[in-house]
């Protein structure tokens, strides 16, 4: 119990910086749920999509042998590649997948994004091998460390920690604060009327697949950096984590998302220690089923009525 | 599927979709002759394979019926679904299998799996269907993740599911001193089971109970206010087909002498999935061919590996947008359609008036 | 003589805004009772409560002498109340016939192991329903009848609505909740409607009507009750209600009550 005890510091550390990479991921979910009223099923696989993105334009610049003090080049570039590439590739299957099917019935896109789930996950698995892929951050990162009490922080540690914040921020600045973002609170609360009022709908919900999935995008870097690999099934695992995260704070809530994924993370983190290492999922799924059996609407939310 | 003369299109689909118990039995018969067709087939491929992949079908065609029920009549999306085979399949290997030391008399193993399924299944309906359809889809997700897990991890303190490696040596179903041996056995066990599933959902569909599960489906509310338990009726459906999967399982991994948790993931979910799509929500024939066509097509599509598994990706999110109601479907989750313009013209009802009772 | 269904103080609030308040309303024994009023006065909240669909702030239901108040909508269709709804909500991937048989499915004693067993009992349960399906269907003449495995949504609005009153009356109900069933209808239909509607009540089903259709209304109707801004603001026959001036404003305005006196 005392090394436990003596874990908790370096634990919560870890929660912060797992909790930052759900809520980036988790923010995906909110505001496609906020604005079309649907699980994107296939966004954990958009940020698995962006991790590998970035692991290929690691190792293409290592093995171009570029120097280390060009390590923040090398960063900037993966987060654009991995950022952009994520972000069309959410647009495009909101394009191809989901939108042909709205205004029908609310399971079929759901049925169709397993379906590109499914698609994306075999395709790198088919490509890849099954095997997780290594991501030579050694060459990437610098090795700096911090300690804070008995815990020790690393460069990627922060690294996560500060980006995610950031874009955080942004985003929440963004949607509150600019006239495209007031545009997407309203598409999310009444779709039909934002269009009336002249906003065009189809683009609005195209940017914020654009944003969503370029954050999930981000946040696949990351964890590829910060676990030093990738495989085909880590979009999955962590999906639907961040979508407990999400359901957690409420979902279509931003601010929300936030919270439930920091929350998560720390839940997680502060287990690791006590429970044996493949049950810590079992614990977030058992998180998952409980949030949305007790209180589904969340821990920011009010319980709402059925409309008849 | 509207438009005048729609009444004797009607008809037609109607006594298609009929397809009564007397029907089947020429399906029965061409079943039952089958092992001694392929033993006599002209062709060159290996009659044990075919044999292999015949009896593979009929396994595949029960767990597409089960899932038919659950998603096709009742509308509940149960992404865990292939857990409940697993479950059947893993608790009766725990009971009777060399690994694990065990050799119940399989028809008691066999029941066993049957209730712990059975359990297993109205304790999770209780709780999540509650939930609306894509937050049910979600926690079932969930749940078979969490089966899966259990599945690796329940090997340490004590070995109960044989971690990665599954258990081996799974003892062949018997009933009193007869034992089911080889491919041939177990193909007539298949398909009688099959056969069973295909009569008893014959029979619900066209009764109170198959009505109240489509009520459901369609308008929750409205079955509600016509009398309709809701949940009792989707505990119903979704231990029925919890239960058809667990009992698949046992016997079709009592043929492989085998069980592993690799079987179990995400992947196997979408192939039974496809079945009842393609094959068409709601059909029986429809939802049989469908588990025919994808074990065949999954054969044949072997040797590319888990690209089969993007052919069916994007095949999925194709059906959607274009047949979301498969081949033979009687029901999609297609466009609601809303009341619009009426079909017919409101002359007709007019002409017709006298014949108003008062 | 007691009221089969009797609402007492009766109101519901959706947050801040009251739908309903206060409201008394009897239906007796033989009745056909026309809740009417302008848009918005909460006469579709009321068959909600009444339903079971909503839980009301206050007030009770009794159904002859039994507390529904409250109770899940199953419960209440059980008891004795079946309605219809305003937006026509049929089951839009099943037939007519099968949509119709859903609303016997409280009464019928036909349960999983049952149905796989088709005993006696079930059997005649079953063919007992289909014939009184047909005899239902045969109230509106021969417009349902001909079409009775079509799928539902291919019939006009007009059948649809037929429908859904056919399916309600499976259930064999005390009393029926009738939600505008004339809304799209043409004059001759609406006719038509108005006398089935008494046919209904004939066959010993006890009518709870809201409706726009005034002629309708003064018709059929045994009593009126009004409704305004969720409070009842008159009740008697309908003749007598028509010439209320209260009625008249909450329907037309100051101006207008004035001039008719």
């Amino acid at each position: 119990m005392d090394l436990a005890l003596h874990q908790i510091p370096q634990q919560v550390v870890n929660g912060l910086v797992l909790g930052s990479m759900y809520a980036l991921i988790a923010l995906g979910y909110t505001m496609v749920y906020g604005i079309l009223e649907m699980i994107n099923f296939a966004h954990g696989d958009v940020y698995m999509a962006g991790a590998f993105l970035g692991w290929g334009v690691t190792l293409l610049l290592v093995r171009g042998g570029f120097p280390v003090v060009a390590a923040g080049l090398v960063i900037l570039a993966m987060f654009l590649v991995a950022m952009l590439g994520a972000g069309l590739l959410g647009v495009t299957i909101e394009r191809l997948a989901y939108r042909p099917l709205r205004g029908g019935h609310r399971l079929a896109p759901l049925i169709s994004a397993l379906g590109v789930s499914i698609f994306l996950e075999n395709i790198v698995s088919a490509q890849f091998g099954a095997r997780a892929q290594l991501v030579p951050t050694a060459h990437v990162l610098p090795g700096w460390q911090v300690s804070l009490g008995s815990a020790t922080v690393s460069f990627v540690d922060g690294l996560v920690v500060v980006v995610a914040l950031g874009l955080m921020v942004a985003l929440d600045r963004f949607v509150r604060r600019t006239r495209y973002g007031t545009a997407m609170r309203a598409t999310a609360q009444d779709r039909e009327a934002a269009g009336f009022m002249g906003i065009r709908v189809n683009q609005v919900i195209a940017v914020t697949f654009l944003l969503g999935s370029a954050l999930a995008g981000i946040a696949g870097i990351l964890a590829g950096l910060l676990y030093t690999e990738v495989d085909f099934f880590m979009g999955y695992l962590a999906g639907l984590k961040a979508f407990t995260a999400a359901v957690l704070g409420r979902i279509g809530n931003i601010r929300g998302a936030v919270l439930g994924g920091l929350l998560l993370g720390m839940v997680e983190a502060v287990s690791t220690p006590f429970v044996n290492g493949a049950y810590v999922n079992v614990v977030s799924f058992l998180v998952l089923i409980l949030v949305l059996l007790i209180r589904p609407s969340g821990l920011l939310g009010e319980q709402l009525p059925d409309k008849v | 599927m509207t438009g005048p003369g729609e009444g004797v299109q009607g008809n037609v689909w109607r006594s298609w979709q009929g397809l009564g118990g007397r029907r089947w039995i020429p399906v029965l018969v061409l079943a039952a002759a089958l092992p001694f067709a392929i033993d006599n087939q002209p062709f060159d491929v290996s009659s044990r394979y075919l044999l292999i992949v015949a009896a593979t079908c009929a396994a595949f065609a029960s767990l597409a019926l089960g899932l038919n029920v659950v998603v096709g009549y009742a509308g509940l999306l149960n992404l865990g679904y292939v857990a409940f085979f697993g479950i059947g399949a893993y608790t009766y290997a725990i009971v009777a299998s060399v690994q694990a030391g065990r050799h119940w008399p399989p028809v008691l193993g066999l029941l066993l799996a049957g209730l712990v399924v059975a359990v297993v299944a109205v304790l999770l309906g209780l709780a999540s269907l509650r939930l609306r359809g894509d937050y049910l889809a979600i926690v079932t997700l969930g749940f078979g993740e969490i089966v899966r897990q259990l599945m690796v991890n329940l090997d340490r303190p004590i070995d109960i599911t044989g971690g990665l490696n599954g258990i081996l040596g799974i003892d062949p179903i018997a009933v009193g001193g007869l034992q089911a041996l080889g491919d041939q056995d177990y193909y007539y066990l298949l398909v009688g089971f099959c056969a069973l599933f295909v009569f008893v959902m014959l029979r619900w569909e066209r009764s109170r109970v198959g009505r109240a599960w489509m009520a459901i489906r369609d308008d929750e509310l409205a079955a509600r206010c016509m009398g309709v338990n809701v949940l009792g009726f989707r505990v119903m459906a979704f231990t029925a087909g919890a239960v058809v999967a667990g009992l698949t399982g046992v016997i079709y991994y009592s043929w492989r002498a085998s069980v592993f948790p690799s079987s179990f993931t995400i992947n196997d979910t979408v192939t039974v999935f496809m079945m009842v799509i393609l094959g068409g929500m709601g059909s029986i024939p429809g939802v049989i061919l469908g588990a025919i066509g994808i074990t065949v097509l999954e054969e044949v599509l072997r040797p590319y590996g888990e690209y089969r598994f993007v052919i069916f990706g994007i095949a999925l999110v194709l059906l959607m947008r274009f047949r979301p109601q498969g081949l033979l479907g009687r029901f999609s989750f297609r466009p609601r359609p809303r009341p619009g313009p009426p079909a017919e013209p409101a002359e007709e009802d007019v002409a017709a008036a006298p014949e108003a009772t008062a | 003589m007691t009221a089969v269904l009797q609402v007492r103080g009766l109101s519901h609030s959706f947050g801040a805004l009251t739908a309903v308040s206060g409201l008394d309303l009897d239906v007796g024994e033989g009745e056909i009772v026309s809740l009417i009023g302008p848009n918005g006065s909460g006469k579709t909240t009321t068959i909600n409560v009444i339903s079971g669909v909503y839980r009301p702030s206050a007030g009770r239901v009794v159904l002859d002498g039994s507390d529904l108040t409250g109770h899940a909508p199953d419960v209440v269709a059980g008891r004795g109340v079946m309605r219809t709804f305003q937006n026509i909500r049929l089951f839009p991937q099943m037939s007519v016939l099968d949509n119709v048989l859903v609303g016997a499915h409280g009464r019928l004693p036909v349960g999983p192991l049952g149905a796989v067993l088709r005993t006696p009992r079930v059997r005649r349960a079953e063919r007992e329903a289909m014939e009184e399906a047909e005899e239902l269907m045969g109230i509106f003449g021969e417009r349902l009848r001909p079409r009775r495995h079509d799928p539902v949504v291919s019939l006009s609005y007009a059948n649809r609505r037929r429908t859904e009153i056919c399916r309600a009356l499976m259930g064999h109900p005390r009393v029926l909740l009738l939600d505008e069933p004339a809304a799209g209808m043409n004059p001759s239909e609406t006719l038509e409607l108005a006398g089935q509607v008494r046919a209904i009540r004939g066959r010993g089903v006890n009518v709870l009507l809201i409706e726009h259709h005034m002629q309708m209304v003064m018709d059929i109707s045994d009593r009126v009750v009004v409704m305004d801004h969720g409070l009842k603001i008159a009740e008697g026959r309908p003749a007598q209600v028509a010439a209320d001036a209260r009625v008249i404003e909450a329907y037309l305005g100051r101006r207008a009550a004035a001039a008719a006196e």
